[in-house]
Order: structure tokens, then sequence, then C-alpha cells
């Protein structure tokens, strides 16, 4: 027989959370349909270490690949940033429309940089959320004390390209944080906002999708093209399916998290029309110099808009 | 020789120097962080950063220090029962091992640089990974060099132990632990 | 067969005085070799302390330690202790215990209580009169309780970790914490019995049990005598509470205060010799943090070769009723306390034993309280247990003599494990 492989993957996602079960549903249907000469082995729960730890396992070869949030992919493919644009999706339909579109040629673009992209699922978008006053326009914002992640230098450089000084600290120090008043703003998917029990001090969001993330399954390239074509194929195949369910299932727990949220009695605050042009004009100076600095393709954006017009006036009709 | 004594006791120091200051620095951002969140409402976003890579820092650099003395966490339950040929022998091998350990790690700690060099990733600030990492082998290269010379004066029985680790110099320890082991 | 010979080799230099650093890298290397892994990824493992939660509390409770004990401030933790709870038989030890769980259930389980508060716990008990045995035991064995009280870290990971499973039984952080308070208490009360059990014949000194009653004066003086070093522990806890600073930070303000007050206003401590006390306190640190280090290479070749799964996947295999399972549970929860870290042992093992244990009928909230009182007992498990190295090395004794020290006070809290184990109500009382 041919020698098996084994995937390595690594991942952050816990033991017997949704992701992992649907990814080794996946691993198992592929070990069955390779007749056993492709199997994953995972490590869930972070315990390959965080995801600049993992990459670098997989640089040296221990690790094959893992389940890591796109953005710690960034270097092998700076066009992600695309998805993470601030306040660029209005909604879930504008951003699904864009996938659709632009989903192959994102992986492609990672495929160049090395990684072979086997799954992508979203984990959907950020929302601020605030303890203590209720958020409409940027002016309010900067009164807060805005959490942000440390180290976290893009999002700083968004931050105060907003005016907002930011009060830097660890992801374990956030829920305290909130408790104490030491920060009384986050951005935070509903989901997440839940499992890290953030919802408990959050008394407000604005109701105002900021930025979009995606969790990404990955094979280095190397490791995946000693792979025969048809196993390939497979791992693809179903792989990609696996993501899509896993895709699915996120936006319903997005939505109902939101509702989970509302019901907490946390109140959505809706900005003015004006408020509304605002943040966007303060968003798109924070989103042109991604541009101007030359991280994203100038080609990309525009193939975006083109795509959000499309979509946003077929709406219209 | 002379030199090469007197170079060893600056690089001493040197060592003595970064321990204390990577612990004052480390001291002053962990308070720095608190007075600016609380009065200017603002922090270092490097800061949580800069403190983890830094207690990296100072437990090496401490472990550094620990290996002037042999002074690492050890079972050490028999030597006392043999005759004082073996005695050398086996403290011999225990000290070769010690520093074959520490060059392996040293070695492979100077890959994991250069990999880092090239793959240019921040560690906090303007400060890249490799940077970070590089205590590592550093490190881990010094306490074999040291090991060794243990290795080698534990076969030879020199006093010159003493000139060349210029441990007796600065810690009466080591005579205490030499006379009781 | 080449597994026996390097085992033996490295039993033999382990013997010999090999520092433990090396004798665990040479596993770590061992183990990769055989995985044919590239020997980088040691350095890499090093590297991943950085990631270690609340670290940054070691060094700095470790200085703060040393200040005090260069100073006085064991001399008036025993007159302030025996003013106040004069009236109690052994009420230092008491405070000993009182003061160690507190202090782990907030510095999490890296051995730093003993580091940092035997410095000036066991100097305090040895003026009062307890034999040296005695009080090495104490203080190894009691920095180890306090990993079931909040806020745990250890504690609240593992019901992060279980609420992310999908077992159809939501258990809460809060749950947790009130199953974790009468444990403690047992362990508490059980070494305390026995020390005054065990100080019967041997009358401390007469000088500090004079003041039997509380006496108003004496009490005063005591008072006013640590007035500057009596605020710390609120100024960290209303620190904390009212969102000054925050937990992981809350070392920097005691490295600072106790640094402030021992210099500048008893003057106990000078100026001048400040550095050599960074140096001894934080060559202590290098010690303890060069093992640490070097045991996260070892628990991940051990993640890796998923050694930990396979060991509980044949317990798994010889259980029939809940009574094995926990008799084999609370074997392999020790063996697994004494090798891995353990923030990686409850990533790792709980949503492996949670789904099994339920099928037993054990409560995820107890199994999560075995599973600590285990790894917390794990530490002072000789051979290997992390706490007894690193008692040996702070108080510069044989690790034989702290394996004598602790024995008994290591049986008692296996007993009480046995007793957490096997009564549920006792974790379940305030839950159910
Ligand atoms: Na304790
Ligand atoms: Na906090």
């Amino acid at each position: 027989t041919a020698q098996a492989k084994t995937l390595k993957i690594a991942t952050l996602s816990p033991e017997g959370s949704d992701w992992m079960q649907k990814m080794r549903a996946g691993a198992k249907e592929i070990k069955q349909k390779t007749s056993g000469r492709v199997k994953f082995k995972f490590y869930p729960g972070g315990v390959m270490g965080d995801d600049s730890a993992v990459l670098r396992k997989i640089r040296i070869g221990q690790l094959k690949g893992g389940a890591l949030p796109g953005g710690s992919l960034l270097k092998a493919n700076p066009n992600y940033q695309i998805y993470s644009l601030l306040l660029s999706y209005k909604n879930q339909g504008e951003i699904d429309y864009v996938r659709q579109h632009i989903d192959s040629e994102i992986k492609k673009g990672f495929e160049k940089g090395g990684f072979v992209i086997i799954g992508m699922a979203e984990s959907g978008f950020a929302y601020a959320m605030s303890s203590k006053q209720a958020i409409s326009n940027i002016t309010q914002l900067r009164q807060q004390k805005v959490w942000i992640p440390t180290n976290d230098i893009n999002f700083q450089k968004i931050l105060k390209s907003f005016g907002v000084t930011a009060i830097p600290l660890p992801y374990g120090d956030v829920l305290a944080g909130l408790q104490t008043g030491l920060i009384n703003t986050v951005a935070m998917s509903p989901i997440g906002a839940i499992a890290l029990q953030w919802y408990t001090q959050i008394n407000y969001i604005i109701d105002m999708p900021l930025l979009y993330s995606l969790g990404i399954l990955t094979i280095d390239k190397k490791s995946f093209s000693k792979i025969k074509p048809a196993d390939q194929k497979i791992i693809m195949d179903v792989m990609n399916k696996a993501f899509k369910k896993i895709n699915a299932q996120n936006k319903k727990h997005n939505k109902e998290s939101l509702e989970v949220l509302a019901a907490n009695g946390i109140e959505f605050i809706k900005p003015s029309e004006t408020e509304l042009k605002e943040w966007q004009e303060y968003a798109d100076k924070a989103n042109q110099k991604m541009v101007d600095t030359g991280t994203l393709d100038p080609k990309l954006v525009e193939k975006v808009k083109k795509l959000l017009s499309e979509y946003r006036s077929s709406k219209h009709k | 020789m002379k030199f090469f004594i007197n170079l060893h006791k600056k690089l001493l120091q040197l060592e003595r120097f970064l321990l204390v200051s990577a612990f004052l620095t480390t001291l002053f951002i962990a308070v720095l962080q608190i007075i600016l969140r609380n009065i200017f409402d603002t922090g270092i976003i490097w800061g949580d950063s800069f403190l983890r890579i830094s207690v990296l820092w100072i437990g090496m650099l401490g472990a550094l220090y620990a290996s002037r003395q042999n002074n690492h966490i050890s079972i050490n339950l028999g030597v006392n029962f043999l005759p004082k040929n073996y005695f050398r022998i086996i403290k011999f091998i225990v000290h070769f091992f010690t520093a074959v350990i520490c060059m392996l790690v040293a070695w492979y700690g100077l890959h994991l640089v250069i990999m880092e060099y090239e793959y240019a990733e921040m560690a906090f600030a303007k400060i890249p990974v490799w940077l970070s990492v590089a205590i590592i082998p550093i490190v881990f290269f010094i306490m074999s060099s040291r090991y060794f010379i243990f290795a080698i004066l534990e076969l030879k029985g020199k006093s010159i132990a003493n000139e060349i680790t210029g441990v007796i110099a600065e810690n009466k320890n080591f005579i205490k632990s030499k006379s009781s082991s | 067969m080449i597994l026996f010979v390097s085992i033996f080799i490295l039993l033999l230099l382990a013997w010999f005085g090999a520092p433990l650093f090396t004798l665990i890298l040479s596993v770590s290397i061992l183990g990769f070799i055989s995985q044919e892994i590239d020997l980088t990824v040691i350095p890499i493992e090093l590297y991943r302390l950085t990631n270690t939660p609340l670290l940054l509390a070691l060094p700095l409770f470790t200085f703060t330690g040393y200040i005090m004990s260069e100073s006085n401030t064991s001399q008036r933790l025993v007159r302030l202790s025996s003013a106040f709870f004069g009236w109690l038989p052994s009420e230092l030890v008491l405070v000993t215990l009182i003061t160690s769980a507190l202090f782990t259930a907030f510095t999490g389980a890296t051995g730093v209580t003993i580091v940092a508060l035997g410095a000036l716990l066991y100097p305090a008990l040895t003026r009062t009169g307890y034999t040296e045995k005695f009080s090495l035991g104490l203080v190894t064995t009691s920095g180890s309780l306090g990993l079931l009280l909040p806020p745990s870290l250890p504690l609240i990971l593992y019901v992060v970790i279980v609420q992310q499973m999908d077992l159809g039984q939501s258990i809460t952080i809060k749950q947790a914490f009130l199953a974790g308070i009468l444990p403690t208490l047992l362990m508490i009360m059980v070494l305390f019995l026995w020390s005054i059990w065990q100080t019967r014949k041997h009358p401390l000194n007469k000088q500090t049990r004079q003041h039997s009653r509380v006496n108003a004066k004496e009490l005063f003086s005591a008072v006013s005598d640590a007035i500057w070093e009596i605020p710390l522990p609120f100024i960290v806890l209303g620190g904390i509470f009212s969102g000054v600073f925050a937990v992981s930070e809350a070392a920097a303000v005691t490295a600072l205060y106790i640094m402030i007050v021992e210099i500048f206003i008893y003057k106990e401590v000078s100026l001048k010799k400040l550095p050599d006390i960074i140096i001894e306190s934080m060559t202590m640190i290098g010690g303890i943090i060069m093992i640490l280090a070097c045991a996260l290479a070892m628990t991940n070749y051990l993640i890796d070769a998923e050694i930990p799964i396979m060991l509980f996947d044949w317990i798994q295999s010889h259980v029939d009723s809940q009574i094995t399972f926990l008799i084999l549970l609370n074997i392999f929860l020790l063996i697994l306390g004494a090798i891995l870290d353990i923030f990686s042992a409850i990533v790792i093992m709980s949503p492996l034993i949670v789904p099994v244990a339920m099928s037993f009928g054990i409560h995820p909230v107890h199994l999560g309280i075995i599973f600590l009182a285990n790894m917390q007992l794990g530490y002072l498990t000789p051979p290997v247990g992390m706490n007894l190295f690193i008692a040996s090395y702070r108080f510069k004794k044989p690790i034989t003599e702290i394996y004598q020290s602790t024995i008994v006070m290591m049986l008692l809290l296996l007993a009480c494990v046995l007793i957490i184990t096997y009564v549920p109500s006792l974790s379940l009382f305030f839950i159910t």
C-alpha cells in the first residue's frame, strides 16, 4: 500500500465545538473515501499554541496545517484584508454576494503564498458594544474607554484615524475590565460576546456591522502537493462541504446570538443618516490607507465596489 | 590569559547588569501601564507583549546566572558513597551531558532565530520576533560553555576553576556547595 | 529496549545531580526524534513561555517575597497573628494555610506561593518554635492549596472548556467557585488539626505563647508596628475590584509598594542592596522558569504523540463501574498532574474525561473539582511533584529532606482528595 499521509492540524477551537465536530466528521469521510491513505490528526483547544506558534510549527513541518483566523495568514495573502475592510458590507446579504464572486480568487492568493485553503467559514460581523453609555456617533465614541487587543497595531491605527485613544488589554482581562470600568467599549462578534460572557456587562450595541472575519482551514502547500491528486480532490470536496455547513451554522448562530443579546435587555442603537455618513467617511479614509500603503490590490477593491453596487441596485429593484 | 580573564570578568558584570535592568524595566513598564490608563485613559499598545517577552528574558538570564554556580534544580541523591576518583568521573559525565544538551538547544535555537529573521514578524513595536527569540540560543550557548568548562575542570581538578569562572570572587556559596558535595 | 536503556541512563544522571531541565529536555529530544520532528520545535516551545498566563506575577511576587525576607516583615507578621489569633492553638499554621491558599488562587499554580510567601512564612514558623521539618512541610504543602478558590485561572479554564461542549447540561463559573469552597476548607481543616496534634508534645516558645488572650495594648502596638504593610492586601484587592488595575497587574503594584515601604519607610533594606536582592530572587526565578519552559517542550511531545489520550483510552477500556472509574481517574490525574503543565492537562483531558464521567453519573462541576484537586496533589507527589523541587531549591534543602517533611501532609491531602472524589455532596452542597 502507498504510505498513509497523516495531516496534523492545530486549531484554537475547543474539542466538542461545532467547528471540531464538523471537521472531525469531514476527516472521517476523507479517511473512508481515500481507503485510509489520508488521515487527519487534530490538536484542538490551542494546545499547539497561538496562531504564530502554529504557523512556526507548520514551517518546521511538525504540523501540516491549521484552522486559523483568516487575519493570521495575512502575510501569505494581503488581499484577504478585502473582507475585513471597515464598514464595507452593510449586511449579511452583501458579504455573501461578494464572497460568492471572489472567494476563489482569495483562495488562489493564499495558495500562491504557500497555503492551500480547504475550507473557509465565517466567524461573522463584529459590532461595537458598550457598557456605560449609548453610542451612535464618533464624538461619543471618543469619550469612551475603548478596548483594543494587545499588540493589534492595525486596529490601533484605525482607531487613531477615528480620533480614539484605546486601552490595550489582553483578552483574559476584558471581562473583568468591563466589570470594573477599566474599559467600557469593545468590538466583538455576537457569538464571541456570548461565549466569552462579555455580554453580561454590555448594555448597548451600535446596530452597524463593523467588520467581517473568517476562519480558514489550511494545509501547507508542500505537504498538500505530496498527496495524490485524486486524494487532493477528495480532501477539497469533503472539507469544502463541511465548511459550507459550518458557515451556514455560524450565520444562523450569529443571528440567534443577536436575538439573545436583545432578549437580555441590551439596547440596539441605530445611528442617524448623518451619523452613518460620518462613520462611513472615516472608515473609507482608513480603508483607503490600506490601498495606498500597497497592501491591498486596488483592482480587487474596484471589483468589490462594482459587485456591491451591482448587488445594491438589484436589491432596490 | 590575563586579557581573557579580564574580558570574562567584564562579561560577568554585563550579565549582572542585564538581569538587574531587565527586572527594573519590567517593573517600570508594568507600573507605567497602570498610570497611563488611570490618569491618561490610554496605554502602551505593546505593553503586554513586552512584559511577556521580558519575563522570558528575565527567566533565561536568571537561569544563566544560576549556571555560574551549577545552581540549577536537581535531584542529586548519591555521590557521597563513591571513592573520590569515581566521583570525579561521574561529575565529569554529568557536566558533559548537561553541556551537550544545552549545545543542542543553542544550535536549534540559532536555527529558529534564522528562520524568524527570514519570516520577519514583529514581536512588539519595532522589535522583531527573531530578536526576542535570540535570548534562547545565547543563554544556552553560554550555559553549554560553562558546563564544558565544569566538566574539564572536574577531570583536571585544578583550582583555576575559580579564575576561569570568576565565581569564587563573587559568591561564597560556590565554595560551600563544592565542599559539601 | 532502547527506551529502557535511555530511561535507565536518565535516571542515573538524575541520581548524580544532572540539572532537572536537561533531563526534561533529553526526554523531549528523544521523543521528537522518535516522531521524526525537527528539533527546532524545542526553542519554539521554550518561546511559548511568553504565552503562559499570569507568568509576570512569578518574578514580581518573588522579588517582593525576597525584599520582605530581607526586612523584619516576618517578625511583624508573627506578632500580628499572635496578637489577633493568639487564643487559637497553632494560629500561625492557620494563617499560613489561609494566606497560601488565597495567594495561589490569585496567582495560579506555578509554585510562586512557595517562593514568594515561603520567604515570609518559613522564618515566621521556625521563629515561633515549629521544627524545621514541620515548617518546611507546611509551607510546601500549603503552596499548592487554593487551586479550587476564586479567581483560580485553571478552574475558570475548565468551566470555559466544558461550556463549549455539547453536553446537554451547562455549568457556570459561579457554580465551580461555590463548589470549591467546602473541599478547600476540608483540606485546610485537616492540615490544621494535624498540626495541632503534631505540636501537642512540643510546646512552642513560651515568649510567643504569652498572649493567649487578646490584649488591647499588644494588639495596638502590633498593628502600629506593621502599619505600612497591613494596607497591602487592601490596596491590591481594592485596586482590582475598583478597576484601577487588572489582576495580572497586581504583582507590579505589590512589588513597587513593598519596595518603597521597606527601603524608604522602614529603612530595613538599603537601596544599595537592591541589585543583590534582584539578582538573588531572579536567579531563583531563572531556575524555575527554565523548568517551566522545558516542561512545555516535553508536554508538546506528549501531546503530539497523543500519549495522555492513549493512556485514558486504556483506562476507559478497563472500567465497568463508577467506583473503578473514579479510582483509575484518581491515579491517572495524579500522574498527569506530575508530568503535564496544568493548563495543557485541562485543555487536552477535560473534553475527553467529561463525557465519560457524565456517563457514569458524575456531575461536571464535581468532576472539575476532582480534576483540580488531583492536579494540586500531583504537585506534591514524590518523586517528581514540581512543588517539591521548588521547595528544595528555594530553601536550599536536599530533595530527600523535602520528601520526608511533606510525605505525611501529602498523604493527608490524598485522603482529602479521596473524600472529595467519593463524596460528591461536598462539592455540590451549594449547587444542587
Ligand atoms: Na497555596
Ligand atoms: Na481585570
